[in-house]
């Protein structure tokens, strides 16, 4: 997720939303607002798709209806694995630490 | 029409993303006013991430270094703007230790820096750091100085107050002359100082941004 600068956590919900198959803008906004309880907006949605498929994290398919989809690539795939993985083990070891708090 | 705030992306991007932009600005329709206008702001600071990034721009990157420079001189010239309004009608005052240019003085190094850094972004090449600073001076000067001539005929009646002192000690038998004057040298120096702080604080900003840029981590960012 290199050199995504502050797309970076919408790049990783996209990643994650496509990896139960192909998207369009409107079904990656709803169900990102599903996955996440994030609403992204257009231009923020857009910006981090841009980014995400120049990477070749994810490539367009054929228009239907004015509406394109977009597919996770291999590399995505391995990419959002790897971000998600690493968040946790972040998760795991901060929650641990956080049992032997008091409040 | 939040749609239209499209046109504000760069025209590559509009090529490859613009309609379906549109659609899914109507598939999202209907809209309450804060929605819409949530939704307005996200597409504005889209577009100028688009505008900002190196991959849908056509020109080469010091000229768009130097077109970012001077947009950025522009929004930055507003609250000049808006200063020399104040300082000049709102608040009129004889004295010259009136705490407005010193105001002003610090905006603009403040300003300037910022300017640099955002054109630094278009163009990595550090000669283009300091023409794009002394272009952004130059259209300052061009808009404070048309602030001043429109302040100045606009409100001549409370500029006349202000300028007394001073055309009574020139020697000169015309206030009009005399603001016209005044008016004449201000460009002059301004033009001097808005470039030369242009170029110096311009090229200071860019050379922190491109070094902020390289310094930042190139691990996995949360």
């Amino acid at each position: 997720m290199d050199g995504l600068g502050r797309f970076a956590e919408p790049g990783v919900l996209i990643l994650a939303s496509l990896g139960d198959g192909p998207k369009h803008g409107y079904a990656l906004i709803k169900d990102i607002e599903g996955l996440a309880g994030a609403r992204l907006g257009p231009g923020t949605l857009y910006a981090a798709l841009s980014r995400l498929e120049r990477r070749g994290l994810i490539e367009a398919l054929p228009e239907q209806d004015r509406r394109r989809p977009y597919r996770l690539t291999a590399a995505g795939a391995q990419a959002a694995r790897a971000h998600l993985r690493h968040a946790q083990q972040v998760t795991t070891a901060g929650l641990a630490r956080l049992e032997g708090y008091a409040w | 029409m939040v749609k239209n705030l499209i046109r504000l992306y760069p025209a590559r991007w509009r090529q490859r993303y613009g309609a379906e932009m549109a659609q899914l600005l109507d598939d999202l329709a209907p809209l309450s006013r804060g929605a819409r206008f949530r939704i307005a702001f996200d597409v504005l600071l889209g577009a100028l991430d688009a505008r900002l990034s190196r991959d849908f721009h056509t020109g080469t990157g010091a000229v768009r270094a130097i077109g970012l420079a001077a947009g950025a001189a522009v929004i930055g010239w507003l609250p000049v703007g808006a200063l020399i309004y104040l300082a000049t009608v709102v608040f009129p005052s004889n004295n010259d230790t009136t705490p407005w240019f010193p105001a002003g003085f610090l905006y603009l190094m403040v300003a300037f820096p910022v300017i640099g850094a955002v054109a630094s972004r278009a163009c990595a090449r550090p000669w283009s750091w300091p023409l794009a600073g002394g272009v952004a001076g130059i259209v300052m000067t061009a808009l404070v100085s048309a602030t001043f001539a429109w302040v100045d005929n606009a409100f001549s009646g409370v500029v006349s107050k202000q300028q007394i002192e001073g055309f009574r000690s020139s020697g000169m038998t015309s206030i009009h002359a005399f603001i016209d004057l005044a008016l004449e040298r201000q460009i002059l120096g301004s033009t001097i100082m808005l470039t030369v702080i242009g170029v110096l604080m311009g090229t200071i900003g860019a050379i922190c941004a491109a070094e902020r840029r390289q310094d930042r981590p190139q691990t996995n960012r949360a």
